[in-house]
């Protein structure tokens, strides 16, 4: 029954990937898509402006549904002040398919780095639509010792899907660093059509090698926890995320830091 | 009307105060209902001082300055030698705020071997002057002899004829030797994480967000509530070897229920009032259970077992008047990042409760989830939850602490929760959230805060037919806290909202008040005005006589004050009134007197 409910909700939307809010990775499911909180390459898929190098891989069956399993994999590589970027999502059911193929290119001037992305949708409903969109982001991030804002717009070329203009997404983030081993961010997102949603993220370094993530997004309302193992540069991350009316989200990645 | 002149001359003057640690701990900014046990014991340890040598490791665990190594500190030292003095506690680590917070209540040596307190209270509510028997009554004898601790409660309601309609009765035996504590009488029980036995007004959420909302209880003490529910009665022992701490007990106690005409328990009478003395105690529970913890270092754990038995049936078929529960309840790295938990089952139903509690002095953070099967017994637990009977319930809470800077604090908390085992035929609430976000900064002796609070439920309302309807609440508020030499003032405004999203239906209301309290050494004056004009209800906390915060609802358009008085006439004796009215409506007058003797 929650299988048929989500394959109806993937496809009545238009864009499953930005109406249902999926995350790139276990840190941003943990964090609610904050990309300042904890640096990790897969957050150039939520703001192209982020230059964190490194690989990582994800996984997850989304709200525990064995038959929903969704992956990501994103390659991140700063040369100089520019970044380049090279990622890849995929949910995948026999009934159902949507990938998304990411190309992000970002410059860093002084303590200000610009980004954009270049996406390319995919959408397979099995003997109803096969469809291709391609849609552009572009993102700013500002850092300061203590201070990071950052600020992306998604879908700025308003691109559609048929006949139907895919939404335009606003996201802005501030974080702060309060001690060595306490960050917390807030943020703001906005969809077109829909409210506005309000995000607060806490992380805190237990030790060098532990951290434990935590965040609550409001509109709609659910609370993510996470916990990072950073073995030397090698990144083991466990989240969960919450739905009112859907079981959790398990996510796992795994990730390299160059 | 006197009491009114008298308060508008009061509000006229803007003088200060000295911080009152006491009120703080009853009603910091968040004004949420603390346990009365911590309150009731400060106010009258402040005025009889507790010798620091004598005084028990349970008295010691209520004084919310002491962490447990302090305590510690104090039983291991006092072993060998007396303390003689507020050096001594310098010597033995304790820091300087802690002892400054202690000084009005310990003292280095004991001047009598047997203390009396007397509490006499008697309240007139305008509204039930027609009831046959109007007053209210209350009286409290407690006597400390030694070790020994006698008790005696009785309380009558208006309207009920019985003087000794509720009582409350106890010996308490203690030393600081193996067998800990023994207790024949009325007692209560707090164990684990509260899901078996708490006291049920233990627990809440406030803007202290990252604070435990199961409060700091003794787990095994004697009943000195007015409260009728909840209480066991019978007998228990507390008894410690080393690291290990047992507590046994039995309990009898009559209970007054609705029964069906087949004699069966439909429901619970919780309101404790008892018109009809026939119908007063027709149900009896037997409950006897065993409860252990173990004690290593920073970590704690234990086993919690009972079993309950009723002498009716129920009739709801899920519930089973007789069965057994059994909990494991842990708290592990107590100083440091804690992680807390219990685990329960109980008629073959499972409930439990994990927390974990961590960083640093600038961010702190409180995870907390919870889970209790459809049917779960809750009668004498009171564990975390978003309802009062926490059965059929998984939720989970964060709670943050930001401190940054020296004179800010922001405090939020976000609760969700959802009903698993509803079906959406039955016409139940199935999800639910909470958010609260608090913004405090202060200034010399000043406070000023702004909060916000959101609930977001489904609730079962009735417009144009009756259903489950989304439903929001919003409130808005800003308080300003002035302190000048003996005078405080609390200034509040508030916004609260109302909104049905699916009928497109609005309500909102607001309200403001002004509280301004003078202290001096052998008198206290109080006194609030309230204006409100509000489509919705606002719920406010207000001081009275016994010295807890009561919650007051208000509605429509009117105007509230009240006035109290706290005069200590003699050293040994306290005489508190309070008088309190709705300018607008009719019959809404209320009075309260009190007498506190000490012998």
């Amino acid at each position: 029954m929650k299988l048929f409910i989500i394959i109806l909700f993937l496809i009545n939307s238009t864009l499953s990937a930005i109406d249902l809010h999926l995350p790139g990775s276990a840190i941003h499911n943990a964090t609610s898509g904050s990309v300042l909180l904890f640096p990790s390459p897969t957050a150039t898929y939520g703001n192209p402006a982020c230059r964190n190098n490194g690989i990582e891989t994800s996984a997850t069956y989304l709200f525990s549904l064995e038959e929903l399993p969704y992956y990501n994999f994103h390659a991140h590589y700063n040369l100089n002040n520019i970044g380049l970027h090279l990622g890849g999502s995929l949910l995948s059911h026999p009934l159902y398919l949507e990938s998304c193929g990411i190309l992000s290119v970002n410059y860093l001037f002084k303590n200000i780095s610009i980004g954009s992305s270049l996406k390319l949708l995919y959408n397979q409903v099995e003997k109803y639509h096969e469809v291709f969109a391609l849609m552009a982001d572009v993102g700013i991030i500002w850092e300061n010792v203590a201070i990071s804002n950052s600020l992306s717009v998604k879908n700025v070329t308003q691109s559609s899907y048929f006949t139907e203009k895919l939404p335009v997404v606003y996201l802005w983030e501030t974080a702060y660093k309060l001690t060595s081993q306490s960050k917390v961010a807030v943020g703001l997102e906005k969809e077109t059509d829909f409210k506005f949603s309000f995000k607060i993220a806490g992380r805190y370094d237990l030790t060098n090698m532990f951290t434990i993530l935590s965040s609550y997004q409001f509109e709609p309302n659910r609370i993510g926890v996470g916990i990072v193992f950073n073995l030397r540069n090698l990144l083991f991350s466990y989240s969960v995320r919450t739905h009112q009316y859907l079981p959790l989200n398990h996510y796992i990645s795994i990730g390299y830091g160059l | 009307m006197v009491y009114r002149t008298f308060f508008l001359f009061l509000f006229t003057f803007s003088f200060l105060i000295a911080q009152d640690n006491l009120e703080i701990i009853q009603s910091q900014q968040e004004e949420t209902y603390y346990p009365t046990e911590i309150v009731e014991f400060l106010q009258n340890t402040k005025i009889n001082p507790l010798n620091i040598n004598t005084i028990t490791e349970d008295e010691l665990f209520f004084f919310p300055w002491l962490s447990d190594q302090d305590i510690n500190k104090i039983l291991t030292s006092r072993r060998t030698k007396t303390i003689s003095g507020f050096s001594d506690l310098t010597e033995l680590g304790l820091d300087a705020e802690t002892i400054e917070h202690l000084a009005d209540y310990i003292t280095f040596s004991s001047k009598k071997s047997i203390k009396i307190e007397q509490t006499s209270r008697v309240e007139y509510q305008q509204a039930k002057d027609k009831l046959p028997s109007t007053l209210k009554y209350l009286q409290k004898t407690l006597a400390n002899f030694k070790n020994t601790r006698v008790g005696v409660i009785t309380q009558k309601d208006e309207g009920e004829k019985d003087l000794l309609d509720y009582y409350s009765c106890f010996i308490e035996y203690s030393t600081e030797k193996n067998l800990k504590k023994l207790l024949i009488g009325k007692y209560r029980l707090s164990l684990g994480q509260g899901i078996l036995f708490a006291s049920k007004l233990g627990m809440s959420k406030s803007s202290a967000a990252t604070t435990n909302p199961i409060k700091k209880f003794n787990p095994l003490k004697s009943y000195t509530s007015s409260y009728e529910i909840g209480c066991l009665e019978g007998a228990a022992l507390n008894y410690k070897a080393g690291a290990f701490n047992i507590i046994s007990f039995f309990s009898r106690t009559s209970l007054t229920a609705n029964l069906d005409t087949l004699d069966q328990i439909t429901s619970f009478n919780e309101s404790g009032l008892h018109f009809d003395p026939e119908e007063r105690n027709n149900v009896l529970e037997n409950i006897y259970g065993l409860a252990a913890k173990f004690e290593h270092y920073d970590n704690s754990f234990g086993i919690n077992c009972a079993k309950f038995s009723f002498d009716h049936s129920f009739n709801d078929p899920a519930k089973k008047d007789q069965y057994e529960a059994i909990s494991a309840d842990m708290i592990i790295g107590k100083t440091s990042t804690p992680i807390f938990g219990e685990f329960a089952f109980a008629d073959k139903k499972a409930g439990g409760l994990l927390g974990i509690k961590y960083g640093d002095i600038k961010l702190k953070h409180l995870l907390l989830t919870r889970y209790y099967d459809k049917d779960f017994p809750t009668w004498h637990g009171n564990p975390f939850s978003s309802q009062s009977n926490f059965d059929n319930e998984i939720g989970l809470y964060y709670g943050l602490a930001i401190r940054p800077g020296k004179s800010y604090k922001v405090n939020c908390y976000f609760d969700i929760w959802s009903f698993p085992k509803t079906r959406y035929f039955e016409k139940m609430p199935t999800v639910g959230s909470e958010e609260f976000i608090q913004l405090e900064k202060k200034f010399n002796k000043n406070t000023i805060c702004f909060s916000i609070h959101h609930k977001d439920k489904e609730k079962y309302i009735a417009l144009e037919g009756s259903q489950i309807r989304d439903f929001e609440r919003t409130t808005f508020r800003a308080d300003f806290w002035q302190n000048i030499n003996n005078f405080r003032f609390k200034t509040r405004c508030e916004l609260a909202t109302e909104y049905l999203p699916t009928e497109n239906i609005y309500k909102s209301g607001f309200l403001a008040y002004e509280e301004v309290k003078w202290k001096s050494d052998f008198l206290t004056l109080i006194g609030q005005i309230t204006v409100y004009h509000s489509d919705v209800l606002h719920y406010m906390y207000e001081h009275n006589v016994d010295g807890i915060m009561q919650n007051t609802i208000f509605s429509g358009d009117g105007i509230y004050s009240y006035f109290v008085v706290k005069y200590n006439v003699l050293q040994n004796m306290k005489l508190q009134f309070k008088v309190s009215d709705h300018w607008s409506v009719k019959d809404k007058l209320r009075l309260y007197f009190q007498v506190i003797s000490y012998f």
